[in-house]
């Protein structure tokens, strides 16, 4: 489970305002919700390395605001390795991004995908 | 009734130091004999054999690990032209007990997202006891 929290680590790291599932009403925009699954590579010697694939919305009330976001999560995350609560994280890899409009939200969104292989 | 794929574990033996190939991925046992033809003239239109020499060798892959330490090992016995001990076990069981030599080695990398893999070869000397 600590692979939860290596992930949520590497997030808040780039940005504070990141929510696991869900973001709480009142949040103020800018924000990242993520979810993630997560996938074992197996060995005879038991489970070794593990993916994550990770996937980023990103809200705004701006276009602008919502880009800045996630050009602020990719530096974070792309190319990433190290240590993230005793995890080692061998490498962030993106994936894709998609963009959407909530039109009775009014509100900016950005999808990223990522991939996370931790040793 | 079968058998897990991950019970069939090769282990290769130097000195008094018992060694898995560490972070095996997959493991392949294969043996093959010659077919030495008898067949003559009194045999007519059918073919004749026996059985000859019997080879084998194991081979697989694994994940190299971060400080390539499984691929060296291999390397430094394979390089050496070194004479290991082979054990294939089922479930724990010993099957399969010799000697072999390294053979072939290989590595593969690639990609930021995918990992860095190695595979070997050893081919199997002399009689491998049950």
């Amino acid at each position: 489970m600590s692979i939860r929290k290596a992930v949520y680590a590497l997030l808040v790291a780039a940005e504070t305002d990141v929510f696991p599932l869900v973001a709480e009403q009142e949040t103020t925009e800018p924000y990242v919700v993520f979810s993630m699954r997560r996938t074992p590579e197996r060995t005879q010697d038991g489970i070794g390395p593990q993916y994550v694939d990770l996937t980023l919305e990103i809200y705004a009330n701006t276009l602008s605001d919502c880009i800045a976001l996630a050009d602020t999560m990719y530096a974070g995350i792309e190319d990433a390795s190290g240590s993230y609560d005793t995890e080692t994280l061998m490498v962030g890899n993106w994936v894709a991004e998609s963009d959407f409009y909530i039109d009775e939200l009014k509100k900016y969104g950005i999808t990223q995908e990522y991939t996370l292989t931790f040793a | 009734m079968a058998q897990r794929g991950d019970k069939l574990v090769l282990k290769a033996t130097h000195t008094s130091v018992e060694r898995i190939i560490a972070g095996s991925t997959s493991v392949s046992i294969d043996f093959s004999a010659e077919y030495l033809e008898t067949t003559d003239q009194s045999d007519g239109l059918n073919q004749t054999g026996i059985g000859g020499k019997v080879s084998g060798t194991a081979s697989g892959d694994y994940l190299v690990a971060t400080d390539s330490d499984n691929f060296s090992t291999l390397f430094g016995y394979m390089n050496a032209g070194t004479t290991i001990d082979v054990t294939v076990y089922n479930d724990s069981t010993a099957i399969l007990e010799g000697q072999g030599v390294i053979t072939s080695l290989g590595l593969g990398g690639g990609l930021s997202d995918s990992l860095v893999t190695g595979s070997y070869t050893i081919n199997f000397s002399g009689n491998m006891l049950p």
